[in-house]
């Protein structure tokens, strides 16, 4: 399971946000590949990427010789899911507050 | 359809929690109650509230529509303005709920903020507490 926790510390960079755009966008890419978008140092990147790794939002196969680095789409849902849902039952608890409230006067 | 649920989740991922709100009508006083008697807090939770609202208690709320119960730590009870507390359950990850009441012109405002904790924080721990993730180290 994701820690839902750390993903969200992962996204609170503007850099890490961004690299995950661009993993959202182009598909698959190597760190290399990632960096070429960067005024930022190819060693900085890794070490973004590695943060995002391990929030498990992204994950990294070898297809030959280089590391592809992808999106995991669940790991997003899963948070995402956290949010929304949350959300909804605060919302649905304060409307019963309040409903609660306006009835004992 | 992926970058739309990225695009959602940043949105809501700068603040890294989740926060609610409404303006009552009620005065703060009658808000605080409704807050701070876990029998009326469990009203609108739509819960079985069984904490003690004061600092350091510890405790079990069991939602109507989830059978399984999450413990509860209150953390801070500031008189008539804010209740922190947090809560897990075995299946889901712990949080930190804070709960702030501010008198306004036509009743009280009522603000909630819901935000997930790092695993393991320290602080006082009991056996379920530790066990639903709350409050120990490994």
């Amino acid at each position: 399971m994701t820690d839902r926790s750390a993903a969200l510390a992962a996204l609170a960079d503007p850099m890490r946000r961004q690299l995950l755009d661009l993993l959202t966008d182009g598909g698959p890419q190597t760190a290399s590949a990632l960096a070429g978008s960067f005024e930022i140092t190819r060693q900085a990147v890794s070490k973004h990427l590695a943060q995002l790794e391990d929030s498990g939002l992204i994950h990294r196969a070898s297809a030959g010789r280089s590391v592809l680095f992808s999106v995991d789409p669940d790991a997003l849902r899963d948070t995402a899911a956290w949010l929304s849902l949350t959300t909804l039952r605060w919302e649905q608890r304060l409307d019963r507050l309040s409903a609660m409230l306006d009835g004992s006067e | 359809m992926i970058a739309n649920i990225v695009r959602t989740f940043y949105r809501v991922a700068m603040s890294e929690s989740v926060t609610t709100e409404r303006y009552l009508e009620a005065d703060p006083a009658t808000v605080w109650e409704a807050i701070s008697q876990p029998e009326r807090l469990g009203d609108w939770l739509d819960a079985a509230v069984d904490v003690e609202i004061s600092e350091g208690s510890e405790g079990t709320i069991v939602f109507r529509d989830r059978g399984e119960p999450s413990v509860v730590l209150v953390e801070t009870v500031d008189e008539g303005k804010r209740l922190v507390f947090r809560w897990a359950t075995s299946t889901e990850a712990p949080s930190e709920v804070s709960i702030d009441i501010e008198p306004i012109t036509t009743g009280t405002r009522i603000r909630v903020i819901e935000r997930l904790l790092p695993q393991g924080q320290v602080s006082r721990h009991s056996a379920a507490a530790c066990a639903a993730n709350l409050v120990c180290t490994a």
